[in-house]
């Protein structure tokens, strides 16, 4: 993945027209981010709201951050995420923005797929918060070892450390207990 | 996704478990406009660092973010607001003597003049007196502070006047708190000359005045009627117009060094320089200043590099967010504070930390078993201990019961243990 050369700028120096164009660049991904881990689109829009109200605030008081934009918008969404599920007990939310299939499946399957991604959640929500980053920007952003290393403020090496730790962790949560299910 | 993007072997069940989660639903067009215009509705409100003012409104913000600043935040502050307080009525209590010896018995008058404010019928006894202290003053920087004294009282008499609706009386006020202001430029270069460090000090204060005149003002303005209006604006343009406001600006830049902490001899230099330079000063002339803040803010560049990209922002603004960004830092810390935040709700998951300090308590109580083997060591003296080895047979002594009772009702198992150690070792 590119990351675009506005996001490496110098947030200080940007106009309103280049933050609409940050927003226009990193709001899709960060969509996708965080309706993965919450699994409620209304609560990803949210979590993008509250993700660019955070980059505003912050430009705003003319305080800038260290490194680039793209790897403080994750940061943010990924805390905002966490103190929502620490703010609530997580349910799985069944209403139909959220139940994904085609028009003609099985009303069982559909839910039944949700339900296969509800316990990866669960399982990405089980690892520490550093692991959980690595493997939401590795595995489902496909980001490279040096950009999550500079957006967790780690070295290169921590973080495949921390990607290797967790990946045994959601191996170990994942599947032996997809295995038991199917026995069952 | 494979290993090699990845980059370490990974079990091909995995990755299939976890690309359920892969493909995320399609983001609903309505939600996300309603995401996109919120967004812009924000960045409408937000007013960026780089965002270009015009000269009123560069004084404005430049002068509210010095007043924000930590260096004279006695609005923020309220120590510091009651601090100023006391320093009033210590002047009050000079003025009531002062008033004794000069007008004898008229003092009830000069006090109840103190309050008065432009148009009242005591509102002369108060300039007056004002008039008398100043007389009674030699020293030029005492002069300098009397005369900002008196210049924050006109500054509070314009709020008065503004909170009470009296508007005509507005701008006579702010000529006196302008000549007030003058007079004390006036005592501070003649101050420069014998003691530049006090002179720099009383300039400081002589921005802060002036920054809180202009932040009233600004308020005021709001408020005037429009005929009176252009008045207050020529007034505040010809603030810059005055050769001391120069140099209140100029040190409105050192003001800001100080907070930063890097204020030397250098700036104080720099200072003088350029008050050299500012000699067709108006508004406009704010600019100047900040061009000389740039320069001072380049030392700042040599202290920390974090401060250079705050100090891109450029204009007096800059200089003055200078201040800001200072807070800022902290306040960046604060996000990752925030953060961190996160982190201590981490901690109560980790939660044994505590326990460890709950071992602390344990060692208290340790020594509460201390001192119960310290009764122990005097039991033995009562009934001689191989004598009488079964406990039973005996009447048991009293002394040695209680001090049992005692260990036992000692908190935690920890002491019984250490208490029966303890008497294996006697």
């Amino acid at each position: 993945m590119k990351t675009d050369a506005l996001a490496q700028a110098d947030p200080s120096r940007w106009t309103g027209q280049d933050l609409v164009e940050v927003y226009e660049q990193q709001s899709p991904g960060l969509y996708r981010y965080a309706v993965r881990l919450l699994g409620d689109v209304h609560l990803a829009e949210d979590c993008v709201s509250a993700t660019f109200t955070r980059l505003l605030d912050v430009l705003q008081r003319g305080g800038g951050h260290r490194g680039n934009v793209r790897a403080y918008l994750y940061t943010v969404a990924h805390n905002w995420i966490m103190d929502f599920y620490r703010r609530r007990v997580p349910e799985v939310t069944l209403e139909a923005g959220n139940l994904r299939g085609a028009p003609g499946d099985d009303p069982a399957t559909v839910v039944s797929r949700e339900r296969e991604r509800q316990q990866v959640r669960e399982a990405l929500l089980s690892l520490t918060e550093d692991q959980r980053q690595v493997i939401m920007l590795r595995f489902y952003e496909a980001w490279s070892h040096e950009e999550t290393a500079e957006a967790l403020g780690k070295s290169v090496e921590a973080t495949r450390a921390l990607q290797h730790r967790a990946l045994e962790r959601l191996r170990s949560k994942l599947l032996p207990v997809r295995g038991s299910g199917e026995t069952q | 996704m494979t290993e090699d993007d990845l980059q370490e072997p990974v079990d091909a069940r995995l990755v299939e478990a976890l690309n359920v989660l892969r493909d995320t639903p399609e983001r609903s067009p309505d939600l996300a406009e309603q995401t996109r215009t919120n967004f812009l509705a924000q960045l409408e409100s937000v007013r960026l660092p780089r965002r270009r003012f015009t000269p009123w409104e560069r004084l404005k913000e430049g002068l509210t973010a010095l007043l924000r600043s930590p260096f004279n935040s006695d609005k923020e502050n309220p120590t510091m607001a009651s601090a100023k307080t006391r320093l009033t009525l210590a002047i009050a209590a000079v003025m009531v003597v002062v008033t004794i010896v000069v007008f004898g018995g008229s003092a009830v008058t000069v006090l109840a003049a103190q309050s008065a404010i432009p148009g009242d019928a005591l509102y002369p006894v108060k300039r007056t007196m004002e008039r008398t202290r100043l007389s009674m003053t030699r020293d030029a920087a005492a002069r300098a502070e009397v005369e900002l004294d008196f210049a924050e009282r006109r500054r509070e008499e314009i709020e008065t006047l503004n909170a009470e609706g009296r508007f005509q009386n507005i701008e006579a006020a702010a000529d006196a708190f302008e000549a007030h202001i003058r007079n004390a430029l006036a005592e501070v270069d003649a101050l420069a000359e014998t003691d530049p460090g006090l002179a720099s000090e009383i300039m400081a204060r002589i921005t802060q005045t002036l920054a809180g005149y202009l932040d009233v003002l600004s308020v005021v303005l709001d408020n005037v009627p429009e005929p009176l209006q252009a008045d207050l604006q020529r007034t505040i343009g010809t603030l810059g117009a005055l050769d001391g406001n120069q140099n209140a600006n100029d040190n409105a830049g050192l003001g800001a060094n100080d907070n930063v902490g890097t204020n030397d001899n250098v700036d104080a230099n720099d200072n003088l320089d350029v008050n050299d330079n500012v000699d067709l000063n108006d508004n406009v002339d704010m600019n100047d200043n900040v061009d000389m803040n740039d320069n001072v803010d380049t030392n700042d560049n040599v202290d920390t590099n974090d401060n250079v990209d705050m100090n891109d922002n450029v204009d007096l603004n800059d200089n003055v967010d200078m201040n800001d960004n200072v807070d800022m830092n902290d306040n960046v810390d604060m996000n990752d504070n925030v953060d961190t935040n996160d982190n201590v709700d981490m901690n109560d998951n980790v939660g044994i930390n505590d326990n460890v300090d709950m071992n602390d308590n344990v060692d208290a109580n340790e020594n509460s078993s201390v001192n119960t083997n310290d009764n122990e060591n005097t039991a033995p003296y009562v009934p001689p201990p191989p004598t009488n080895p079964p406990p039973p047979t005996n009447p048991p002594p009293p002394s040695d019961t209680n001090i049992n009772d005692n260990d036992n009702n000692s908190p935690g198992g920890s002491d019984n243990t250490n208490f029966n150690s303890n008497d294996n070792d006697d």
